[in-house]
């Protein structure tokens, strides 16, 4: 009766498990974006603010800034041989859309980085 | 018992192993029943869903992506040694992995013209943006 328990103590003296967090670029603060005024501030303004942009896109004379900050959250169990991860990720992200001559006249922001959580891997 | 000891070796000779990996993304999405073409422009569409996933040029307006991703993945490895340096194995895996999502087309005044939903790869290719003269002053 007691080889079976014997013969899977192994398995979970060999189990293990992991946590881990990613970042990528900097947090964006709501406050600061909320500050930006379309109509009056620029694109000088926004650099100012904000630092460079992640990505710029040219509209026809026009363009638009997209910031960003993303958080990754990593679970993993082992299992001897097998692997079970999950991976949650969220991010901020920021659109600054600019006229012709670079005076802000659209935003659309997401603060959703506080969003991803730890959690068991999904079966 | 012996099957249990041979599978129990096998599991121990590392050769078996099996992976599931899943992946979330919050992405929200407000009330989207009322952005009718012709009559929502660009601030509402921004306040309704946040910031777009992406932004790309479309004749003299624009545009706009937003999505969600869900994916799952798992896969099974056997890795069986025939002979002293050689090996054998064979693996299985599949994906299920697609961002779902809608594309709104704006016009030059930022007022809404289209609205698709669905897998956002197959709702716009970037081969649709099209190529544009730089203007250069003399």
């Amino acid at each position: 009766m007691l080889r079976l328990p014997i013969a899977i103590l192994p398995i979970l003296l060999c189990s293990s498990c992991f946590i881990g967090e990613s970042h990528r670029h900097r947090p964006l603060a709501p406050d600061v974006v909320a500050a930006l005024d379309p109509g009056v501030s620029t694109a000088s303004d926004v650099v100012a603010a904000l630092g460079a942009p992640t990505e710029v896109v040219q509209l026809g004379h026009r363009s638009a800034y997209r910031y960003d900050y993303g958080v990754e959250k990593q679970t993993g169990l082992f299992l001897l041989v097998v692997a079970l991860t999950r991976v949650e990720s969220a991010e901020d992200r920021t659109w600054l859309f600019f006229d012709a001559e670079g005076v802000l006249t659209h935003v659309g922001a997401t603060f959703e980085s506080g969003e991803a959580e730890f959690g068991l891997p999904d079966l | 018992m012996r099957l249990l000891s041979l599978l129990l070796l096998l599991l121990l000779g590392g050769c078996v192993s099996a992976e599931l990996r899943t992946r979330h993304a919050h992405l929200p999405l407000g009330e989207v029943q009322d952005l009718l073409p012709g009559e929502a422009d660009l601030p509402l569409c921004l306040a309704r869903l946040g910031a777009p996933l992406w932004v790309r040029e479309h004749g003299d307006g624009a545009v706009l992506a937003w999505g969600w991703k869900n994916e799952s993945r798992w896969g099974v490895t056997v890795s069986v040694p025939i002979g002293k340096r050689m090996s054998a194995s064979a693996s299985y895996r599949r994906s299920y992995e697609g961002m779902q999502g809608m594309v709104l087309r704006f016009d030059a005044d930022w007022v809404l013209r289209e609205v698709r939903r669905g897998s956002l790869g197959e709702l716009w290719a970037p081969a649709q943006t099209r190529a544009r003269a730089l203007d250069v002053d003399a």
